[in-house]
């Protein structure tokens, strides 16, 4: 820990990169204007499961003015991930609707538009699955003998003396949708050949990422350069995908022999690019009358699509996070990330948390209902605290804040008297819906309905992942007695450039316009790890304050010996009885110095990732929500009109941008309950863009009441624990939970829309509308 | 997206008569343009541009007559919303261009670009259909515009019954009965933004001794065209509101109409909102009376 105490950090910082983006200075990676370069375009499958017979380029066009790839021309066509089973371009056999096959490049768009037209693929459609149930017993084999990309077993305890033990067995059956980024700005690269370099700059998350698969792609051949541009959104939709995208550029601008931008435009991008997971849960809770739980078997699956992305590791933080905060001594876990003809998923805030924690918490709802006990005092019964193990018998001794969250946030939207208040108010609504007689109702009358959730985040990589990534920083003295930050750490409107340098102007004292970053370059920084698993602020910012740590002992050491006396470092000053130096004066003294830092766990932590046991996570962060919500009798129109939330993220680095955070993604939660629907016809999205995907806008923004609980993490710096996707997690399962509140039904599938509310009284009226 | 689009910006209704008479190629008219900017298909499609928002009568023109007001048909909403005998005389059209996308859109879009854009979602469309608007379609023949009603002009999703070198120049709203008018109306949309209506209901009515006198109705995104629904008007009319009639024309309605299952809703919900939404009008309206 560093010498600085939390309480210097500032309560509100503006963010450095705020007032050029808000002036639309940025340049993206399509505003960039580079001499000489051409435009690429993809040729994709038209169906999800097909033989490719042949590609023929008509003889009368001239092929001359434009440069076709295609499988053949790839010195290794397998895009670098967990498994290498995902081509850069088709070859033999599609795998899913939109699957690359051909590329184009050219000097614009109506010459490629017009090429496009001349190429001819033949192909010989083959039975696809859609269905991860269908796919696990299918002869047609997608991936593997069995379709299964990872299946992943947790045992803890005895289940089945367990339910031998327990008053009562509760089922429940839940299902997730997919769901789309939707970053502001779509996917865009630009790869720039010279000689045997080529330089890629991208929107995107990961540069190392990037340049791993493209230096394989070259099977090394090439040196290769990864920059990453100024990136508009990203939610883990720029995490995985810009592998794939790079290397159709890159294949292009080396056959080509000039730069090459390939940028999608909308509704390419939500076509083709990856999408959260959809799950299905199938679990058994056995309980005791009062709502304690004894046992739990837990089923999951993932539909992974196409090709194997990151399933596995979203498929291990679904699984370890399945029991989301409750303690429970018996548990069986099975999740199982299964292949389909569809676009492959992949990473997306939250990374397999929020269905997990979904499925768990509609448990608890149909728990509280069989049972006729309020749904927070089943919550309560069963919450986890510190002394407890989780299923993988991971001990929690320290920053354990699942009941500090749940209390805070009973006690400060007033749940327990709402809950009945709403209750009393619902009735009358309730009866005319039931009787069909809406024009009993008064004008304008809403139903109402409070529900709840709690939620955990397992901060930075699962298991062991941080000690395979070793991410490494380097912070230099400048000559101007500056320090300069080399990461790889990524901006994409998180908000990392603006934690990164307040940690280290903080860790050192001094202002955080003392502190600069370098440009994302593969050629100049380390490889800090990818920017993902709400990691950046916890582990890149813990190597941040070591580092700051022995550049204090440098400089110290350096004045000292030039002024022959010693110094003692408080807030940003060297002094002693007779002296009093600024740090970036003393520092001038040490410049060109720099120190490198390599991140390993705490050595306290211990994980086995063949039997599933120990520590999953470093730490978890955790947050309790309650979501008010308003439901029109007449359109059955769900509107969430209060959300009240707190998040232990151990230290707020920039309170106010946790803040945003918080209510950011705790708004894109919201979209996944309510609004964000893809339907998939014979693998097809069904969506096109801004049109038709339906996320929340600013008119849906609840009232956000946000407060933070800092319970610090002692290896975090100042005692910081990850962030950024934990928001996103609670937040369907609270309105969800609402529902059942309003309803007294048993909602099991998100999104809930409208449409599947008035056919709730549909039913019970006996009305068939339908002619 | 194509190279390059031409983009003919005439100034006045003159000059518009004067090259569409020369045109030989197809041409796009725009008036706001925020339907097609968003529309990449009919991007690559639209060589050329007319945009009606540079005609100076368009753009304009709000004339109060004796018994009704004729507004260019290039206003834009915001315009529409501001103008106070607007908001007097014609709450329910206010009402319905306020709910048109944002702000923003609003600022752009016209009248004459929801009219002949025809969508069945088009926000306006069932308000001026109860307001028994008149549009007034250029050319002038012989110093006169073609008139037509909105029923007349679409002819389906998307479509309308206008010439190439047809274009709506105005539309004409006569004054409803300022005694004790009833209006309604209502967008249901996927959210409350920035989205295209799944369904909407205009209502426009007067009562005389408690009794309905007229009514007129509409429903919007319900079928290809947008029609009144006269069955459910004719129902109503001489009856007096009590809560067996309301069901009996909420009832009617959803026979009336043929919704539609895609993307944005199904055929169950959009035929029973537009029962509840129109109980929910003439429950309003009965108890108003009280």
């Amino acid at each position: 820990m560093s010498e600085f105490k939390p309480h210097q950090l500032a309560a509100l910082e503006r963010r450095v990169d705020a007032a050029p983006k808000v002036r639309g200075q940025v340049r993206y990676i399509r505003d960039l204007k580079i001499p000489g370069m051409w435009l690429g375009k993809t040729i994709r499958s038209p169906y999800a499961h097909a033989h490719i017979l042949g590609i023929q380029l008509d003889r009368k066009f001239d092929w001359k003015q434009v440069v076709v790839v295609t499988a053949k021309d790839i010195p290794v066509n397998q895009v670098a991930m967990l498994e290498n089973d995902m081509p850069f371009l088709a070859e033999k056999t599609v795998k899913y609707r939109g699957e690359a096959v051909v590329l184009l490049a050219a000097e614009n768009q109506d010459l490629l538009n017009e090429a496009a037209r001349h190429v001819r693929i033949d192909y010989k459609p083959l039975p696809a699955i859609f269905d991860v149930f269908a796919s696990q017993v299918s002869f047609t084999k997608i991936f593997g003998d069995n379709n299964l990309f990872k299946e992943i077993a947790i045992s803890r305890g005895n289940v089945e003396k367990a339910r031998q033990n327990s008053d009562l067995t509760i089922e429940i059956e839940t299902k997730t949708g997919f769901q789309e980024h939707l970053y502001l700005e779509p996917q865009g690269v630009i790869a720039i050949p010279e000689g045997d370099q080529v330089t890629i700059q991208g929107s995107l998350q990961c540069p190392y990422y990037v340049k791993r698969a493209i230096d394989n792609m070259f099977a090394g051949e090439k040196r290769i350069t990864v920059i990453q541009a100024p990136t508009g959104g990203a939610f883990g939709g720029k995490e995985d995908y810009p592998s794939l995208l790079a290397g159709h550029a890159a294949l292009l601008a080396v056959k080509a022999g000039r730069p090459l931008g390939m940028f999608y435009d909308r509704e390419e991008d939500v076509q083709v690019t990856t999408k959260r997971h959809p799950s299905y849960h199938q679990d058994i809770a056995y309980v005791n009358k009062d709502g304690r739980i004894i046992g739990v078997e837990l089923t999951i699956f993932l539909d992974g699509g196409a090709y194997c992305t990151l399933s596995p590791v979203v498929l291990a933080r679904s699984a370890l996070t399945a029991l989301g905060c409750y303690h429970v001594p018996n548990v069986r876990i099975l999740a199982k990330a299964v292949a389909t003809h569809t676009v492959p998923s992949g990473a997306f805030r939250g990374f397999g948390g929020p269905q997990a924690i979904f499925a768990i918490e509609m448990l608890i709802e149909k728990i509280a209902y069989t049972l006729n006990l309020p749904p927070d005092q089943v919550r309560k019964r069963n919450l986890i605290r510190k002394g407890q193990r989780t299923a993988t018998g991971q001990l929690l001794k320290y920053s354990v804040s699942a009941r500090d969250t749940f209390q805070d946030v009973l006690r400060r939207s007033g749940y327990k008297k709402k809950f009945r208040t709403y209750q009393n108010h619902n009735a009358d609504i309730l009866k005319y819906l039931r009787k069909g007689s809406v024009s009993s109702l008064k004008a304008g009358e809403k139903l109402k309905g409070i529900g709840i959730s709690v939620s955990q985040h397992g901060a930075g990589f699962t298991g062991t992942g941080e000690n395979k990534i070793n991410g490494k920083i380097r912070v230099e003295i400048l000559p101007d007695g500056r320090v300069k930050i080399f990461s790889a750490a990524t901006e994409m409107g998180q908000g990392e450039e603006t934690a990164i340098r307040t940690i280290m102007a903080k860790a050192l004292g001094i202002g955080r316009e003392a502190v600069i970053l370098s440009d994302i370059n593969t050629d100049v920084v380390p490889d800090s790890g990818p920017t993902v698993a709400s990691r950046t602020t916890m582990i890149v910012g813990s190597l941040l304050i070591e580092a700051a740590k022995e550049i204090v002992k440098k400089v110290k050491i350096d004045l000292s010996t030039k002024r022959k006396l010693s110094f003692t470092y408080r807030n940003g000053f060297f002094h002693n009885s007779s002296e009093k130096h600024a740090f970036q004066d003393a520092a001038k003294l040490s410049a060109g110095w720099s120190v490198e830092k390599q991140y390993r766990h705490p050595p306290i932590i211990q994980f086995d990732d063949i039997l599933w046991t120990g520590d999953a996570y470093p730490v978890f962060s955790w947050a309790a929500a309650v979501a008010e919500i308003e439901v029109d009798p007449i359109t059955f129109d769900v509107r969430v009109s209060r959300y009240t939330t707190s998040h232990d993220i151990g230290k707020a680095i920039n309170p106010d941008q946790a803040v945003a955070q918080i209510q950011g993604g705790s708004l894109q939660g919201i979209g996944y309950a309510l609004y964000e629907k893809i339907r998939l016809e014979e693998g097809h999205f069904d969506i096109t863009g801004f049109t038709d995907y339906i996320i929340p806008t600013a008119t849906e923004m609840p009232e956000f009441e946000v407060s933070l609980i800092e319970n610090p993490y002692p290896y975090g710096p100042f005692g910081a624990k990850g962030l950024g996707e934990l928001p996103l997690v609670g937040a369907a399962p609270a309105v969800v939970s609402a529902l059942w509140m309003i309803f007294q039904e048993e909602f099991n599938e998100i999104p809930v829309l409208p449409e599947f509310l008035a056919k709730i009284f549909e039913r019970k009226t006996g009305k068939n509308v339908s002619d | 997206m194509t190279d390059r689009i031409d983009i003919i910006s005439p100034v006045n209704l003159a000059q518009l008569d004067h090259i569409l008479e020369k045109l030989r190629k197809p041409a796009t008219y725009v008036a706001g343009a925020t339907d097609i900017m968003v529309q990449k298909s009919r991007w690559e499609q639209a060589g050329t541009l007319i945009d009606l928002r540079t005609v100076q009568e368009l753009v304009s023109t709000l004339e109060i007559g004796p018994e009704g007001i004729l507004i260019g048909a290039a206003l834009s909403f915001t315009d529409i919303i501001r103008y106070r005998i607007i908001q007097e005389k014609f709450p329910i059209l206010v009402e319905s261009c306020r709910q048109i996308g944002s702000v923003q859109i609003q600022n752009r879009a016209t009248l004459g670009g929801n009219i002949a854009n025809a969508s069945p979602a088009g926000d306006t469309l069932p308000v001026l259909a109860v307001l028994n608007a008149e549009l007034w379609i250029g050319p002038r023949l012989k110093d006169n515009f073609t008139k037509m009603s909105v029923d007349e002009i679409m002819t389906g999703p998307g479509k309308n019954c206008l010439q190439p070198n047809q274009y709506i120049a105005y539309i004409y709203l006569p004054f409803p009965e300022p005694t004790d008018p009833f209006w309604y109306f209502r967008k249901v949309g996927q959210r409350y933004s920035m989205a295209i209506s799944k369904l909407s209901l205009a209502v426009l009515g007067w009562k005389h001794n408690n009794h309905i006198r007229e009514i007129r109705i509409c429903a919007g995104s319900v079928s290809p065209r947008i029609k009144r629904a006269v069955l459910t008007e004719k129902l109503l009319s001489n009856q007096e509101l009590n809560s067996k009639v309301i069901e009996k024309a909420a009832t009617q309605l959803m026979k009336e109409i043929k919704p539609i299952t895609d993307i944005r809703s199904t055929h169950n919900y959009r035929k029973s909102t537009a029962g509840r939404l129109l109980q929910e009008s003439l429950s309003t309206w009965a108890r108003a009376g009280k």
